[in-house]
């Protein structure tokens, strides 16, 4: 994939307006033994970029062209996956949450998936800084045979710069349903005062980073034991009923996050992570 | 207070129906009520396995009750006594489909279930098997008790719970472990207070190793309790 990777300088946050909005809808269905794009709607500050094609899902990576989050954006990506279509979606780069001066950054994704249609959703990191303020909802709509991998790490400041977070909200909610039924749902929530919370042993633990995982698929079972492995001391993972294992994943900081959850998810996704995740 | 005024003396008289819903409500939420609470650590077993020790152990408990699962159950308890019956199904869901692990999924549909079998055949309620916070809230409304006191003694009865695996898991001590308790008292009263009235937008947790914990317990080896 060639871009550039030249960014607008932060606007400054304009009392009461949105600072910067973008939404990307995109529709994708199957043509033949491929996945082929059916629709593209870009507004804002969201873009879309297709790699070069590759044998396989069809791979999207977004790119957030206002350089990253502050209090008052609005950020909404909906794709419509068509039965036994496969897409996989990520990120062109972490996703830095800046102080937000006031206000919250507002982000939702929002994917329906046909029957036997198949999604991985995969973005980079989502970093924290201090002062962030960031309520993102992710809604996942999949029908009969559908599968889908959701994978969101999340950093806590920055560590090897030698910032640590001490006050910032965030708040992350998930509700997968499967044929109208919720079958998976997370909320994350915390904030102003982070620093407490993640110092505090039963919630952050003074961890750096998080991920979480989730995959919704008939043989999910089966990768139970392998990603316990590839999760290590500071991980979980479990089949939470039928078809649907959730992880949780800490780790000192973004580097160390990545040691584990890459070989995880390469593990769970049964391919190599999106070259964006490696440059 | 003192006013400086001589004060009438007066002995409160409690109204009979308010000694009676005390009675209920921890009768349903004491050890004895048949629930199987004891089999369940809630990921307390794993935390003492990697390392929690009775130094670290309130501040453990009290992290993940403001902010782990028993908040959670918390909110599902006041949205259930809130509820109309038709709106319980879809809240039930949405309980279940909250838990992270297939151990606390077991831990709040059994319990909920052992809750709701006992509470129809002794109380003689309506009450139909649903995930343990809503089977506590839902029965509180169906015999017109208040919701704030029946949400504050259920998070004592976790935490008390957890106190009492603890007692099992490491040299702790009775005196110990009650005073532990005495002090999350305030907060159970505090959380129940403040959850009352929040809806499903207010629901979220950051208890992630406590999470991280609950999920290990699946794999732990050897281990007495069954989350």
């Amino acid at each position: 994939m060639e871009m550039s990777a030249t960014r607008p300088a932060l606007a400054e946050a304009s009392s009461g307006q949105p600072r910067a909005q973008g939404a990307v809808t995109l529709a994708v269905a199957r043509r033949g033994a491929a996945t082929r794009l059916v629709g593209l709607r870009q507004e804002g500050a969201l873009k879309l970029l297709f790699p070069q094609p590759r044998p396989g899902p069809m791979q999207a990576v977004l790119l957030n062209t206002s350089g990253g989050l502050t209090g008052g954006d609005r950020m909404r990506v909906s794709a419509e996956v068509g039965p036994g279509a496969a897409l996989t979606l990520t990120t062109q780069a972490a996703e830095r949450a800046y102080r937000a001066a006031e206000g919250v950054a507002r982000s939702e994704v929002q994917v329906r998936m046909g029957a036997g249609a198949k999604l991985h959703w995969l973005p980079q990191e989502t970093i924290l800084f201090e002062g962030a303020a960031l309520e993102r909802r992710l809604i996942l709509e999949m029908e009969e045979g559908a599968e889908a991998l959701i994978a969101e790490p999340v950093i806590f400041g920055r560590r090897e710069m030698g910032e640590a977070l001490a006050r910032a909200t965030f708040r992350d909610a998930w509700d997968v349903r499967l044929c109208g039924r919720l079958v998976f749902a997370d909320a994350l929530r915390f904030g102003p005062d982070a620093a407490a919370t993640l110092a505090s042993p039963a919630l952050g633990a003074g961890a750096g980073a998080m991920a979480s995982l989730l995959l919704v698929a008939p043989h999910a079972e089966g990768k139970l034991a392998p990603l316990r492995e590839a999760l290590g001391p500071r991980g979980g993972a479990s089949l939470v009923r039928e078809g649907v294992l959730f992880a949780r994943l800490l780790a000192e900081d973004g580097f160390r996050l990545r040691h584990h959850l890459e070989p995880a998810l390469a593990l769970l996704a049964g391919a190599a992570l999106p070259k964006v995740w490696r440059l | 207070m003192i006013t400086g005024r001589p004060t009438r003396t007066t002995i409160p008289t409690t109204p009979p129906m308010q000694a009676e819903a005390l009675l209920t409500l921890s009768r349903w939420l004491s050890p004895g009520y048949p629930t199987g609470g004891f089999n369940f650590s809630a990921g307390l077993e794993s935390a003492v396995a990697a390392g929690l020790d009775k130094a670290g152990l309130e501040a453990w408990l009290s992290g993940l009750l403001c902010h782990g699962a028993p908040r959670t159950d918390a909110l599902f308890l006041h949205l259930a006594h809130a509820a109309p019956p038709e709106a319980l199904p879809s809240l039930a869901e949405r309980a279940a489909a909250m838990a992270l692990g297939a151990e606390r999924l077991a831990e709040t549909l059994q319990q909920g279930a052992a809750f709701a079998a006992t509470t129809r055949a002794s109380a003689g309620l309506d009450l139909p098997d649903m995930p343990y916070p809503l089977a506590v809230g839902r029965a509180a409304r169906l015999a017109g008790l208040p919701a704030v006191p029946a949400c504050a003694l259920f998070l004592q009865a976790q935490m008390s719970n957890m106190v009492q695996a603890a007692l099992r898991l490491m040299p702790l001590g009775q005196t110990a472990g009650a005073g532990i308790m005495e002090r999350l008292a305030p907060l159970c009263a505090r959380l129940a207070e403040e959850t009352a009235g929040q809806g499903l937008a207010d629901l979220g947790t950051a208890a992630f190793a406590a999470d991280v914990a609950s999920l290990r317990h699946e794999v732990l080896a050897p281990r007495m309790f069954r989350s």
